[in-house]
């Protein structure tokens, strides 16, 4: 028999001993573990989950037009497209009108709670791409009861959102439309308050003569066609401004306040005729009307219990940490278990190994002194 | 059951099959080629006997100590298996007990004592064995030149003297001083030492005290029996 079996079978006997004499500190922390896995299984909350299957295939005209070679391009699409949606699905937007219908629900006393209801809600819910064309929903929850219907309702919000005009989407120039109402709502609301401040006791009247002085030092009056050859009198603009206000500087500060609300009008105008009136939709597929919603989502029969994996993974480091326990313990010990561990110890050669050896008494045979 | 009754009961039964013969002839001493050929047939622990007695045998020695790194490590039971091996090869033993003596006595004992032969004391077990149990001795453990003395007149004799030695450390920790005195009496000691159960400085620390004690450590035999599956391990 070569050295390196012998050796092989010293080392095998030597890990035998070792379990032999250290199974009580490997044990330990395992069964502590176990304990602890039981009590966790037991006392863990159950998580249940509720599941709807999409099929994106039929809405993917351009992707599906992709040849079969490029098919890793097609995943590669559909998982932005599934992207897309998650995060649209879960933007503040969508999320705050639909908290309020699902079940369960308690509206928030402090703006925090209603933070964290968000944030619970995003993490509930998933979305997947299974297969390349097939959108998994997954909506977890403690509680079955209910947990059908609410992913019932998320699925018609989002079907309503990739099929329907969506109020919260905006085209290019209905943003840009939105933005000028926003700036002419503020120019009012400047003139407005600067008018009061003046101290007058008819608005509507400074406003008339704002708008003629306007037309009068612009070369036209709001809905008149300017003539182009027309002459401003000085004298009649004075009474205006002097109308407006005795005092010169409040008189101009309006008349600079109206041409700046003027302005903001104008813009306006020129946007509303670009925006036009079209819908828009999470337009992320090219024929959302295709899309086929497998079966209507139900609630859950079985539980997950988290404290299972939980456990399981307690258990696995327990049983690691027993085993790193017994070899700390017997690094520290540093037994001498191998022919060669005995020769270099003490410089002289091993002469005989003794088995068991027969002995008249009851007792170990070499265990008496 | 004391060491004497144990030897002498008939339980040790190492060499008893095809050594009949050698035994009914206590003068007949097997030579180096027998003890080798009975080492190549034997892998038990009768034979890792025989591997020890050829190591003595190979250096020339007649007073063969045993000793153990601590308390409880199998020395008692390897000296009286290794003084049988030895009486089964026609050689006859004296197997001495110091296993229970703490230290030596000073002084010379009775002039009864001083006179008398090691194997005076000694209990005729079989045909070849003698146990001498120093503790057993009426007038006590002789002293240090006594117990030479007693040593070369058996050697003298033609006997083979197996002593079963103290501990070289004792159960609290410091160096023994009966090891220390009758293991430098003997021509060779082997350390018995438990596999598994000493650590590389513990077996550092008793050989140094055997240095300073001037015993002559020539060998360590391995005890494997409480391990598992030992009967698998390279003799």
């Amino acid at each position: 028999m070569s050295a390196g079996a012998d050796l092989i079978r010293e080392q095998g006997i030597a890990m035998m001993d070792i379990a032999r004499r250290r199974w009580k500190l490997f044990l330990v922390p395992v069964v502590i573990a176990i304990a602890l896995a039981l009590l966790a299984v037991r006392f863990a909350p159950t998580k249940y989950v509720a599941e709807s299957l999409v099929l994106l295939s039929g809405a993917n005209r351009s992707v599906a037009a992709l040849n079969s070679n490029n098919s890793w391009q097609q995943r590669a699409s559909a998982v932005e497209q599934v992207n897309a949606i998650e995060a649209w699905l879960k933007s503040d937007q969508v999320l705050a009108p639909l908290l309020p219908r699902l079940s369960g629900y308690k509206p928030a006393t402090e703006p925090g709670a209603r933070v964290g209801q968000m944030r619970a809600f995003r993490n509930a819910l998933s979305l997947e791409l299974v297969g390349g064309s097939v959108l998994q929903i997954r909506l977890e929850g403690s509680k079955p009861k209910g947990l059908g219907r609410d992913l019932e309702i998320i699925l018609s919000r989002l079907m309503e959102g990739l099929t329907g005009p969506e109020q919260n989407i905006f085209s290019a120039p209905q943003f840009v439309l939105m933005q000028r109402g926003d700036e002419l709502a503020a120019a009012d609301a400047a003139l407005d308050n600067a008018i009061h401040a003046s101290g007058t006791n008819d608005p509507a009247a400074v406003i008339r003569d704002l708008r003629q002085l306007s037309g009068m030092t612009t070369g036209s009056l709001p809905g008149m066609r300017s003539s182009g050859a027309s002459q401003v009198d000085p004298q009649a603009v004075e009474e205006l401004r002097r109308r407006i206000s005795n005092d010169p500087s409040v008189s101009r500060h309006l008349e600079q306040l109206y041409a700046a609300r003027q302005r903001a009008q104008a813009a306006l105008d020129a946007m509303r005729s670009q925006a036009g009136g079209r819908s828009n939709y999470v337009g992320i597929f090219d024929a959302p009307d295709n899309l086929l919603v497998i079966g209507r989502p139900a609630d859950p029969v079985v539980g997950e219990s988290k404290g299972r994996k939980l456990a399981i993974a307690g258990v696995l480091a327990s049983i690691l940490l027993g085993a790193a326990l017994v070899f700390a313990v017997e690094f520290l010990a540093g037994p001498l278990r191998t022919r060669k561990d005995f020769e270099d110890a003490l410089g002289v050669p091993v002469i005989a190994r003794v088995g068991h050896l027969p002995n008249g008494s009851d007792a170990p045979p070499a265990q008496s002194a | 059951m004391s060491l004497l009754e144990r030897v002498g009961s008939g339980h040790m039964q190492v060499r008893q099959q095809g050594r009949d013969a050698s035994q009914g002839d206590p003068a007949r001493i097997m030579d180096e080629t027998e003890i080798d050929a009975d080492l190549a047939a034997n892998s038990d622990s009768a034979g890792q006997m025989t591997k020890a007695i050829a190591f003595a045998k190979s250096k020339g020695a007649s007073i063969i100590g045993l000793t153990g790194t601590g308390q409880s490590v199998g020395v008692s039971t390897i000296s009286q298996h290794l003084a049988q091996s030895y009486a089964s090869f026609g050689k006859r033993t004296l197997l001495v007990d110091v296993s229970k003596v703490s230290d030596l006595p000073s002084e010379a004992s009775s002039g009864a004592q001083a006179n008398a032969g090691l194997a005076d004391y000694a209990t005729l077990i079989s045909g070849n064995v003698g146990v001498v149990d120093l503790l057993g001795i009426p007038s006590g453990p002789p002293n240090e030149q006594a117990l030479r003395a007693m040593f070369a007149v058996a050697v003298e004799q033609g006997l083979t003297i197996i002593v079963d030695l103290p501990p070289i450390v004792r159960a609290d920790g410091r160096p023994s001083p009966a090891f220390a005195t009758v293991g430098a009496l003997c021509d060779i000691a082997f350390v018995i030492c438990p596999t598994g159960g000493v650590s590389a400085s513990e077996l550092k620390a008793c050989h140094a005290t055997s240095d300073v004690a001037g015993v002559n450590i020539a060998g360590i035999i391995l005890n494997d029996w409480h391990l598992p599956l030992h009967s698998l391990l390279p003799a």
